[in-house]
């Protein structure tokens, strides 16, 4: 039996990238503009730019059900819609299925998936912002789970690098919590959140609130169109003017003409060669004919996502790795994190009844974490951002009233009293006991072992939430607003949609699994680039960061490969 | 497949059946005024009775008549709260808006003697608007979105309607404003007398 005799030339690469949503889209990328011959594996479905964005021109009228989910659609996405607003008609095809793709809560937690190529790339809310030096330095300073093995120096002219390509529209503020970046010209604030950044910078000594920094151009960039402003980013935009993987790195990546990209191709492994030490490529197992099949190359970078790339590394066991691939650490699958967010106020507005806006911006205001900067609190650590926007209330305002008829009708199609809301993205602390483990008792569809999940927030996310819901309500107030009213539904973890951790980044093999260039310490070939990499959460929004840390750690793979390291 | 069949189907369907008008409320009302059976739906209902669906489709047109701008009924929207009532609501849910059906002609029966499609329209409105106020929680449902089930018979009808209305053609781009492209934004217009809200938001 040598089959692979035969298929190992004609299935050999320079690198293969497992993945291409954020993160995997910038290796394919990155490692075909530097001349490797780069296989790219996705395990759900392809779709084209444009031509497979089905629902991106459609009509409220043409969508079933007010755009509202079946119950049989909702029987499929039970566990995706648990955020109330990622899933509706308008992009149910993102979504995976829930009976197809289970996984287990020993705790809640809410893993919200896309499986085809693009990923959730082009799902996310595009918000995009530095970490800055105080992120890097937290956890070494609080004497919390790892050092960070990188600063904003080493990160820095990444930042500049996937942001000059991306496109990031933005205000610089010269906050030293929030670094400025390369950006786009700003969006614009509308009326009343301009009243309320002129009154929270008066009756809070300077705190800044700016316009959101987002992955929307702005202006005509590399080719692509700027928003229109339509704000159904989320269906796949046709001007390609937000960034995605399919608008932006992998068009750059099929450019080179050195990339191979494989939809339907499920990676159940690495493939450990204990002879050199190194991996030997993966194994995948193709959904449609469900023929195990192996790729070799000199380099792998895994961006299947936090869990996907963990799952896939726990997998992957041999005798050098029992407990997984690199796993000498005993930190794969551990250190579990999301933001907690879904807390804070809204306020509803008396003033400006003349005044509206035209156009449907696809950002909000972001207002900088403003707490533990120089005064540490004494009841928790780190800190929290604020995203939100005023708006002119629509029809539903009326939902809970009592009238009807022709009156009613006609007082409904003006716009209504104008309200904001403010919603805080917290940080979630790198936990030990919050982790995922392989589950093989639970066999997905294709016979692998599914994730077990079991990750909680703890007290100091809980404790920080009532600031987040005060201050929010305290803004609000000192902006004049009426009716304010506070919120708080946490929901489980896995709801911010932002999975990082569980691959960590950090000093020593005996205590992280990936070095400073997200090289697995004991496997050097080996990149993970994804949310796994992350020793902590910081609050901000994180894609920009896996698009930096791909970035820099491809550069590095070249610069090694050209010393003959790798 | 019902589900392709869209509200302007439905309507075509209906216009057809009567004979090429579109069943205004005023045209119902004389229909519904002869001694005999009512005549037959107009559309093809999934999950409500023929009558039920007649009693529907008054509620929409009283919550949402005819004006300036066409109402519910010109809208399609019986059809879409049949729809969403077979497809969407779970079994409590629609359980709900049946005993609400059931609420409204028992009412008009013990006030009137008569079923509500009978009674005359102060009667009906009277009525209604004693429905409303019964079914009236203030604090406990405020739109769309993470509270997606109304919690009383009122509420769902008003969702219902106005959700299927504001989202139909003629909702969306005769009583509000329809901009699927806009282009450009700018955050502080002046909001000129009579202006309508965005359909889209």
């Amino acid at each position: 039996m040598n089959i692979n005799i035969k298929a190992k030339p004609q299935n050999t690469y320079d690198a293969i990238v497992v993945g291409t949503g954020i993160s995997g889209g910038w290796a394919a990328k990155e490692l075909c503009e530097k001349g490797l011959k780069t296989l790219v594996l996705e395990r759900g479905r392809d779709v084209k730019h444009v031509q497979d964005y089905p629902t991106m021109q459609k009509h409220p009228w043409e969508l079933p059900y007010g755009d509202r989910l079946s119950k049989e659609d909702l029987a499929k996405h039970h566990v995706q819609n648990r955020t109330g607003y990622t899933v509706k008609q308008s992009t149910k095809h993102w979504w995976v299925n829930d009976l197809e793709n289970p996984y287990s809560e020993v705790k809640r937690f809410d893993w919200i998936r896309g499986y085809h190529v693009g990923g959730r790339s082009l799902l996310w809310g595009r918000q995009s912002y530095r970490l800055s030096e105080m992120d890097f330095e937290a956890n070494a300073k609080d004497g919390i789970a790892v050092d960070w093995p990188i600063r904003t120096v080493d990160i820095a002219p990444w930042y500049d690098y996937v942001e000059s390509f991306a496109g990031i529209n933005g205000q610089a503020e010269g906050l030293t919590q929030l670094p400025d970046g390369k950006f786009l010209p700003p969006m614009e604030m509308n009326c009343v959140e301009k009243h309320l950044k002129t009154k929270v910078a008066e009756n809070f000594n300077g705190r800044v609130i700016t316009i959101g920094r987002s992955a929307n151009l702005t202006q005509p960039h590399r080719g692509r169109a700027q928003c229109q402003y339509r704000n159904m980013c989320i269906r796949g935009c046709p001007y390609g003017a937000y960034f995605s993987s399919q608008s932006s790195t992998l068009p750059a990546a099929v450019a080179t003409g050195n990339m191979t990209l494989r939809p339907h191709s499920i990676v159940t492994e690495v493939i450990y060669d204990a002879n050199t030490k190194k991996a030997s490529g993966v194994r995948i197992q193709d959904a449609e004919t469900k023929e195990f099949m192996e790729f070799y190359a000199r380099i792998v970078f895994l961006n299947a996502s936090a869990l996907g790339t963990t799952q896939i590394m726990l997998n992957s066991t041999s005798d050098r790795f029992p407990d997984g691939l690199g796993n000498d650490s005993g930190e794969l699958g551990h250190n579990l994190m999301d933001h907690h967010y879904r807390a804070g106020a809204a306020g509803v507005f008396e003033g400006f009844e003349d005044k509206y806006y035209r156009g449907r911006r696809p950002n909000g205001i972001y207002i900088p974490r403003f707490r533990n900067i120089d005064e540490q609190r004494s009841d928790y650590i780190r800190g929290f951002g604020y995203q939100g926007s005023a708006s002119r209330e629509n029809w539903m305002r009326s939902i809970k009233e009592m009238d009807f008829g022709a009156d009613f009708k006609e007082s409904l199609t003006a716009p209504g009293p104008w309200r904001m809301g403010l919603g805080a993205f917290g940080e979630c602390l790198p936990y030990h006991e919050n982790k995922v483990t392989l589950n093989r008792e639970v066999l997905d569809v294709y016979g692998m072992p599914t994730l077990s999940i079991d990750c909680e927030f703890k007290e100091n996310e809980l404790v920080m939430r009532k600031d987040m819901i005060n201050s929010a309500a305290e803004m609000l107030e000192a902006g004049g607003f009426a009716d304010i009213q506070t919120y708080d539904s946490i929901g489980g973890p896995g709801l911010a949609i932002h999975e990082m951790g569980t691959a960590r980044m950090g000093r020593s093999p005996k205590t992280s699994v990936l070095n400073k260039f997200n090289q697995v310490h004991t496997v050097p070939n080996v990149f993970v680039t994804d949310g796994a990499c992350m020793t902590s959460s910081a609050c901000q929004n994180p894609s920009l960061t896996y698009m930096a840390l791909t970035a820099r750690a491809a550069d590095h793979v070249v610069k090694e490969v050209n010393k003959g390291n790798l | 497949m019902k589900e392709s069949l869209d509200r302007r189907a439905a309507l075509k369907q209906l216009s057809y059946l009567v004979g090429g008008a579109v069943a205004t409320p005023t045209l119902l009302g004389i229909l519904q005024s002869c001694e005999q059976a009512p005549p037959p739906l107009e559309w093809q209902s999934s999950f409500l009775s023929e009558d039920q669906a007649r009693l529907v489709s008054k509620l929409a047109d009283m919550i949402i008549p005819e004006t300036k701008t066409p109402g519910a009924i010109e809208a399609g929207v019986p059809y879409f709260i049949d729809s969403m009532l077979d497809q969407c609501l779970e079994t409590e849910a629609q359980q709900m808006f049946l005993d609400g059906l059931n609420r409204l002609n028992s009412l008009s029966q013990s006030h009137h003697s008569q079923d509500f499609l009978k009674i005359e329209d102060d009667q009906q409105t009277a009525i209604l608007k004693k429905i409303a106020a019964e079914d009236h929680t203030p604090d406990e449902y405020s739109g769309f979105g993470r509270n997606p089930e109304a919690k009383t018979f009122f509420k769902q009808l008003k969702q219902l309607t106005l959700l299927g209305y504001f989202t139909s053609e003629m909702g969306a781009t005769e009583a509000l404003e329809y901009l699927q492209i806009p282009g450009g934004y700018d955050g502080c217009t002046t909001l000129i007398p009579g202006q309508k809200a965005w359909a889209l938001y």
